[in-house]
């Protein structure tokens, strides 16, 4: 019988949608913010930087099946 | 034919197996960063076996059956006994595919060389009734037109946005996180692709009787396993590295490359953890086409899309033919499967010297130095402050030379500075 999961794979494109644009967006952001003269950028660059290490470590958990 | 000579033999041509399927999907991983120059070729393929070895000893879950249920296996209605010469032709057939392909450049699906070699196997040994046809379409065939499509668009959009948001000068950035998201792209496949194999050597090992029918895999199938891919990867399979990181779209830009994989990776993550299995290599392919199609500029090489796709649809019926024709001649005993084994070894050392009459190695990558153009002017003007005889010479011909070297828009700079340098001291 051929059967497709559609409702899967239409929740793997959204999931992958939204994290890969999310971490790019997290780390453009970073990026840009990274010079310029407002005091603010910075700290709000090294900020993005932590939630792209965060989401490393979400990567991670996700890969290794011992965590779930 | 003695049972432990062909089980050995089996776990063997398994590890041989792992050790393809190693090199032929580092580019997955590491085209990308490698073309960019966000890493160096031998560091890269190092980075990524390092996490094979790693992923591999994480798996935890072996399969149950060797091939996710496209052959009707077991002793129930009508299904298989898979047997060790089976699953020996099948991972000669599937061996020999995966070497053919790393010789034409093509990435491949080196699951798919397995399942396909496994069907070939099967079919002669239990004919066609043996194969799963529903499977193999919703299994293999419509997600191998689902998965490039949808990571083409992920990543084409992604790289529409780092576009939008980061400037020129900052761009180079993106080799850092570069690094980390192909990192992840290599762990994940430490996790799946050796589980692959140490299923099909601790089921080879059940069926021998070797182990208890709910035996967990040994701790030396996992570690041998972990080794071969580990290996596997270090060895690097350039050609296919050359054709996904150059051949595929046109240079690659940092910004392009940590686009691409973070679509890889969160297409790859998102697919096996919520169940609908997508290819690594089908992924990450669907990612370079997109991200080139995202910049302007940037060109797609759809004769050699077309060439890949073309791969993708042959593998399984290739794969299959080949282990077919192994399987056919197994069956001549007593002979027939040292034969088999002896022209498999044969076809695979005939591959590796056909494939030294073009070589291609890590020394194919040449790739900017990381750093390199990041601040020319302010060291053309300490140099200057330092030793202003010898700057105008160095400036110069380091300019040059970069220019020489890629047609990248910031060596312009440095000569600017050069010349101002030149003007300022005249």
């Amino acid at each position: 019988m051929i059967a497709i999961d559609w409702p899967a794979f239409v929740t793997v494109v959204v999931a992958s949608l939204v994290a890969a644009c999310g971490i790019v967006v997290v780390f453009s952001l970073a990026l840009r913010l990274g010079d310029g003269r407002a005091p603010w950028r910075r700290p709000v660059s090294y900020a993005l930087y932590f939630v792209c290490g965060l989401i490393v470590v979400l990567g991670i958990y996700l890969i290794v099946p011992a965590f779930h | 034919m003695d049972l432990t000579l062909l089980v050995v033999l089996v776990i063997g041509l398994a590890l041989l197996f792992d050790f393809t399927n190693g090199f032929h999907d580092t580019a997955n991983a590491m085209a990308t960063p490698i073309a960019t120059g966000a890493l160096k070729p031998r560091v890269a393929v190092g980075i990524a076996a390092i996490l094979n070895l790693v992923g591999a000893f994480l798996s935890t879950e072996v399969a149950r059956t060797i091939s996710g249920g496209l052959i009707r296996e077991g002793d129930g209605d009508g299904g298989v006994q898979i047997t060790p010469v089976l699953i020996l032709a099948g991972l000669i057939g599937a061996i020999v595919w995966n070497l053919l392909t790393w010789l034409l450049g093509l990435p491949s699906s080196s699951s798919h060389a397995l399942f396909g070699g496994l069907i070939g196997a099967a079919i002669i040994g239990a004919g066609f009734g043996a194969i799963d046809g529903g499977v193999l379409v919703s299994k293999i065939l419509i997600p191998a037109v689902l998965a490039p499509v949808t990571a083409m668009a992920i990543s084409f959009l992604a790289t529409k946005i780092a576009y939008a948001l980061v400037r020129k000068g900052q761009r180079n950035g993106f080799k850092r996180g570069q690094i980390f998201t192909s990192s992840l792209v290599s762990l994940a496949h430490g996790t799946n692709d050796a589980q692959k194999t140490m299923g099909v050597i601790t089921l080879t090992l059940i069926a021998a009787g070797f182990l208890d029918v709910d035996a967990h895999p040994p701790f030396w199938v996992i570690a041998a396993c972990a080794v071969a891919i580990a290996a596997g990867t270090y060895a690097g399979g350039w050609r296919i590295i050359k054709t996904l990181g150059k051949d595929l779209t046109s240079d690659i830009e940092p910004a392009q490359g940590f686009a691409a994989e973070a679509s890889t990776t969160a297409t790859i993550l998102s697919s096996s953890y919520l169940g609908f299995a997508l290819s690594t290599t089908q992924v990450a392919s669907g990612s370079v086409i997109g991200t080139g199609l995202g910049r302007k500029g940037a060109k797609v090489k759809w004769s050699t899309a077309g060439k890949i796709a073309i791969g993708w649809l042959i593998t399984i019926p290739a794969a299959g033919t080949l282990a077919a024709l192994a399987a056919l001649l197994a069956r001549v005993e007593p002979w027939g499967v040292w034969v088999d084994v002896v022209v498999a070894l044969l076809v695979i050392g005939g591959i590796y010297l056909w494939s030294r009459r073009n070589r291609v190695s890590s020394r194919n990558f040449h790739t900017p130095q990381p750093g390199q153009f990041v601040r020319p002017k302010k060291k053309a003007k300490k140099a200057k402050k330092a030793k202003p005889a010898n700057v105008k010479t160095k400036s110069k011909s380091k300019a040059k030379k970069q220019q020489k070297q890629h047609r990248a828009p910031k060596p312009k700079k440095a000569t600017k500075s050069a010349k101002k340098n030149k003007k300022k001291k005249g």
